[in-house]
C-alpha cells in the first residue's frame, strides 16, 4: 500500500492522462455532487458533503478538506457504462438497393472512472450480470466495461441513508477495481487491483503506507460501518415477497408513490430501457435509439394499447419485488447494493428498507422461486437486426397475413420461437414463427397497429429486418408417447401451427392429436385449407368453434372453452395452449377441474417484448423474463400468478 | 311449434328411454324410481338436417335434450338476418325456458340429423309440482346448465379475440 499527501493528488490525475485515459469524477454542480469530466484535483468537491434523509438531499461545508467526504449523488456511473440514450445501429439503403443494418459501438475516448464507491462497484458487478451473463452480452456495454479504467474509493464515514454493510457491498473498496484508493485526514493511500492499476501507480512516485495509516483505514471502515443507520435483511427476501404479493403494504406504500420513477433512474442497477426509430426525412437512412426506461412508466408494461401493470400500486410491487426478490433467480445477486439513492430522491422519502421490514413483519407463508438458468452468453449482437427477404405473402384474412421468409444463413428454428421484425424507421414487432419450408420460414401477422399494418403490406421480394429466432418452444420432447390436446384461440393458431405439423409428421410418437380452436368468428379462422389435410390424417381430431356467425357457418358457435367439454380430458395429455390469456385461464380452470396435473400444461404467455435478449426488462412476468425463460410456460412454473392482474 | 317434419320414434320401451335419462347430467340426481317417472312423460324424437325445432318469440312448450347431432340457436339481427348465438351438441339441453313458461328466447334448428328426448314442457311442471325431490333436483341440475350458459355467453361478451396481436 502506497501514500501521497493531499496536496500531492494532481500526480493522479497527471497519471491517468498520462495513461491515456480522460478522467470522469466526482464535482459540484447544481448543488449536487455529480460524475462529469475532470481536469485536476480543483475539480473535485474539496470541503462538501451531502447530507441525505428520506426525500431529502443537500450539500453542506465540512469542516476539513476532504475531496471524497461526500457518499452517493444522484448520479451513477451505469450513465457512463449504459448511456440514458444510444443509438444501436443504422439502416441504411445500399447503392444495390439492398438494405443493411451496422451496428454503433461505443468510439469514446479510454476513461477512467474516479471516486467509485464500494456499493457502485457491486453495482457494476450486477449490470455484468446483466448485460454480460445471460443468453446473450450486449457488446456496446461490454466495450465501456472493458476499457474503464476504475479508482475505487474506500468509504470511512457512512452517509445518512447507507446499508451497504447489510447487502455486504461495501464499505471497503476491496476487489473489482484497477485502483483501490482512500482518504484518511492527512493523505491518500493507494493500492493496485490490475496490472493497469500498478501502471498508474507506478507513475505517482508515492512512498509506502505507514503502519499507523493502515490501522486508520481499518478503523475509518469499522468507523462507517457502525454509523450505518438501516439495514435491509436478505435472508429468504426473495421468497418472502413472492409469497406476499397480497401484503396490504403494498397498497399502503403505492397511497405515497408518485410513480415519477425517480428511484429507478437514481438506482445504479436499475436497467429497464426502451427504444425507438429515427430516420432522416430522406428515409436512406434510419437508426434504432435505446433509451432509458422505467418500470413506473405507463408504456413499459402496455401491449397492444392494454397496461398489465395499470395501478401504481401494480408498479411499485413490480419494482421491489424485482429489485431484491427475482432479480436472485435471474441473475444470481441482489439488485439492491444499498446505497440508499431511491431513499433520497423520492419526492415523498419512501424508504425501501421500512417497506420490506413492514412486509417481513407480518408476512405470510414465502412462496418458491425458479432456479436460476445457468448464463449461455451468444457472441452475436443480438439487438442488430439482419435482413430478410418476402419470398411470399399469404392472405389468412381479412387483417392477417403470413409471410414467407427467406435469410442467409438460414434460421434454426423450433415451432413457438418468435423473431423480432422490422422496418428501418419505423419499429419492431415480435411476430410468432408459424412455421418452415426448407430452409423458408412463415411468419403470421395481424394488422393490429403501424408497425403490424407495415409488416402485412410487404410484397414478395421486398425486404425486412429480423431479429432471433428467440424464446423456448413447445415441449415436444416432453409430450412424445401421449396423446396431446392443443387449445388455439384466434392468431394464437399461428405460434401453434409449427407444432402440429410436427405431430402430424410423426404418428408414430403422436398417435392421439386433438385441435380445439377458437376465433371470432368463421372468416377469421387461419390456415383453412390446411386444416383440411390435417382432418385425413388418422389419430387427429379438430374441432373449431366461433364466436358469432350467421346462418351460412353450419359449424359450431360458443367460447372455445365449451369444445372442451364435450369428451373426457385426459389427464395423462399434454395440453399446448395459446391464445388470449382470459381463454387460456379458462381451459386451465376446466382442465384442473378434469384432474389434468399441473405439469401437463404448456401456456403461451404474451408481454411486451422490446429487445427479446433480455436486456430490457420489458417483459417480466413475476420472476420471468417471457424472452429469454418463455414464451412458453408449464402452468405449474406460473400458477402463482398467472390469470391474475398486475403483473 | 315443430316442424312437421319431426319423425316419431317408435317403439322405444319405458326402459330404453330411462336409460337415456340415466346418461343426461340433468337427470343424474334422481333415483331410478324417479327416472321412470320422467321416462313416462318423455318421447325420443329424430330430425334431419335444415329442421327448425322451435322459433324465437314462440310460445315455448316443451324441453329437449339433444342426444346425438348439432343444432344451432339464432337470434334476429333486423336487416342483418339471424345470427347464430350458439350451437349445441350431444348432452346439452335444449329450450330451458319451456320449463319457465314463457316465448322461446332463440331459434332452435338442426345443421345435422338428429336425435332428442322430449319432455312435455307442461307434465314436466306438473310431476315436478307433485313430487317436489323430483322438481328439487331437476331443478338445481338445470338450474346449473343455465348458469354455465351464462357464464359461456359472458366469455363471448368479452370478445376475446378483438385486440390480440400475437
Amino acid at each position: 500500500m502506497l501514500a501521497l499527501a493531499h496536496a500531492e493528488l494532481g500526480r493522479l490525475f497527471d497519471a491517468l492522462h498520462a495513461e491515456g485515459y480522460r478522467v470522469i469524477g466526482p464535482t459540484v454542480r447544481s448543488a449536487a455532487i455529480v460524475y462529469e469530466e475532470l481536469d485536476g484535483p480543483a475539480d473535485l468537491p474539496v470541503g462538501w458533503t451531502d447530507e441525505q434523509a428520506p426525500g431529502r438531499y443537500r450539500l453542506v461545508r465540512r469542516d476539513d478538506d476532504a475531496a471524497f467526504g461526500y457518499v452517493v449523488g444522484p448520479h451513477t456511473w451505469k450513465a457512463h457504462l449504459f448511456p440514458p440514450r444510444e443509438r444501436l445501429f443504422q439502416a441504411r439503403r445500399r447503392p444495390d438497393g439492398r438494405v443493411g443494418f451496422d451496428p454503433v459501438l461505443p468510439d469514446e475516448p479510454p476513461t477512467a472512472f474516479l471516486g467509485v464507491r464500494a456499493c457502485e462497484v457491486a453495482a457494476m458487478e450486477v449490470q455484468d450480470r446483466v448485460f454480460l451473463e445471460g443468453p446473450h452480452a450486449e457488446p456496446r456495454y461490454a466495450a465501456r466495461r472493458r476499457q474503464a479504467f476504475l479508482v475505487g474509493v474506500s468509504c470511512l464515514e457512512a452517509g445518512q441513508l447507507c446499508f451497504c454493510a447489510s447487502t455486504s457491498t461495501g464499505p471497503r473498496v476491496d476487489h473489482g477495481v484497477d485502483l483501490a484508493m482512500a482518504e484518511l485526514p492527512g493523505a491518500y493511500l493507494f493500492e493496485a487491483g490490475t496490472e493497469r492499476g500498478r501502471a498508474v501507480l507506478d507513475r505517482l512516485s508515492a512512498r509506502p503506507a505507514t503502519a499507523e495509516e493502515r490501522r486508520h483505514l481499518d478503523e475509518g471502515i469499522e468507523r462507517a460501518r457502525g454509523q450505518m443507520g438501516r439495514t435491509l435483511a436478505t435472508n429468504g427476501l426473495p421468497e418472502l415477497l413472492f409469497g406476499n404479493l397480497d401484503h396490504p403494504r403494498w397498497a399502503a406504500v403505492a397511497e405515497r408513490c408518485l410513480a415519477c420513477g425517480n428511484c429507478t433512474s437514481v438506482c445504479p442497477t436499475c436497467f429497464c430501457s426502451s427504444a425507438h426509430e429515427e430516420s432522416d426525412l430522406t428515409g436512406d437512412d434510419a437508426a434504432r435509439v435505446r433509451t432509458w426506461d422505467s418500470c413506473f412508466s405507463l408504456e413499459h408494461a402496455e401491449i397492444h394499447g392494454v397496461n398489465v401493470r395499470p395501478t401504481v400500486e401494480d408498479r411499485y410491487r413490480q419494482w421491489l419485488t424485482h429489485k431484491v426478490g427475482s432479480w436472485v433467480s435471474q441473475f444470481g445477486v441482489s439488485g439492491c447494493v444499498g446505497c440508499g439513492r431511491c431513499i433520497a430522491w423520492c419526492p415523498v422519502g419512501i424508504d425501501l428498507t421500512e417497506e420490506l421490514a413492514a412486509i417481513r413483519a407480518d408476512a405470510a407463508a414465502p412462496a418458491p422461486m425458479p432456479v436460476r438458468q445457468a448464463p449461455a452468453a451468444a457472441t452475436d449482437d443480438a439487438l442488430v437486426p439482419r435482413a430478410a427477404v418476402v419470398i411470399g405473402v399469404t392472405r389468412e384474412s381479412a387483417d392477417v397475413v403470413t409471410l414467407h421468409l427467406a435469410c442467409d444463413p438460414p434460421l434454426a428454428l423450433r415451432p413457438g420461437q418468435f423473431t423480432m421484425l422490422s422496418l428501418p424507421g419505423l419499429g419492431e414487432a415480435a411476430i410468432s414463427v408459424s412455421g418452415t419450408w426448407g430452409d423458408a420460414f412463415e411468419q403470421t401477422i395481424r394488422d393490429v397497429g403501424a408497425v403490424s399494418g407495415a409488416l402485412s403490406a410487404l410484397r414478395p421480394g421486398q425486404q425486412l429486418g429480423i431479429r432471433g429466432p428467440y424464446g423456448n418452444g413447445w415441449p415436444l420432447d416432453a409430450a412424445r408417447g401421449r396423446p396431446v390436446v392443443v387449445i388455439a384461440g384466434g392468431i394464437g393458431l399461428a405460434p401453434l401451427r409449427g407444432a402440429i405439423r410436427f405431430l402430424l409428421e410423426h404418428p408414430l410418437d403422436y398417435p392421439d392429436v386433438r385441435l380445439v380452436y377458437g376465433t371470432r368468428t368463421p372468416d377469421d379462422i387461419l390456415f383453412g385449407h390446411e386444416m383440411l389435410g390435417w382432418a385425413s390424417r388418422p389419430g387427429f381430431r379438430m374441432a373449431i368453434t366461433v364466436d358469432r356467425a350467421d346462418l351460412s357457418w353450419r359449424g359450431d358457435v360458443g367460447v372455445v372453452t365449451r369444445l372442451l367439454r364435450r369428451e373426457p380430458l385426459s389427464p395423462e395429455a399434454t395440453y399446448l395452449m395459446c391464445g388470449p390469456e382470459v381463454m387460456m385461464r379458462f381451459a386451465v380452470e376446466a382442465l384442473t377441474a378434469a384432474g389434468v396435473p399441473s405439469d401437463h400444461l404448456y401456456l403461451a404467455m404474451e408481454r411486451h417484448m422490446k429487445c427479446a435478449a433480455g436486456f430490457c426488462g420489458r417483459c417480466q412476468y413475476g420472476p420471468f423474463f417471457v424472452c429469454k425463460d418463455g414464451p412458453i410456460f408449464r402452468h405449474d412454473q406460473v400458477a402463482r400468478l398467472f390469470g391474475r392482474e398486475g403483473f | 311449434m315443430s316442424d312437421a317434419s319431426v319423425l316419431r320414434v317408435a317403439g322405444l320401451d319405458a326402459a330404453t328411454i330411462t336409460g337415456l335419462l340415466a346418461r343426461l347430467p340433468a337427470f343424474s340426481g334422481l333415483d331410478d324410481a324417479e327416472r321412470a317417472a320422467v321416462a313416462a312423460i318423455a318421447r325420443v324424437e329424430q330430425v334431419p338436417a335444415g329442421t327448425t325445432l322451435f322459433r324465437e318469440s314462440e310460445p315455448a312448450d316443451d324441453l329437449r335434450f339433444l342426444l346425438d347431432g348439432h343444432l344451432t340457436l339464432g337470434m334476429r339481427f333486423g336487416g342483418r338476418g339471424e345470427v347464430i348465438v350458439l350451437s349445441l351438441g350431444p348432452g346439452d339441453i335444449v329450450g330451458w325456458t319451456a320449463l319457465l313458461g314463457g316465448t322461446w328466447t332463440a331459434t332452435a334448428r338442426a345443421v345435422a340429423p338428429s336425435t332428442l328426448l322430449r319432455l312435455s314442457g307442461a307434465e314436466l311442471a306438473a310431476l315436478c309440482e307433485r313430487d317436489h325431490d323430483i322438481g328439487y333436483a331437476l331443478t338445481r341440475r338445470l338450474f346449473a346448465a343455465v348458469a354455465l350458459r351464462l357464464h359461456d355467453t359472458r366469455l363471448q361478451l368479452l370478445d376475446m379475440f378483438a385486440r390480440e396481436a400475437r
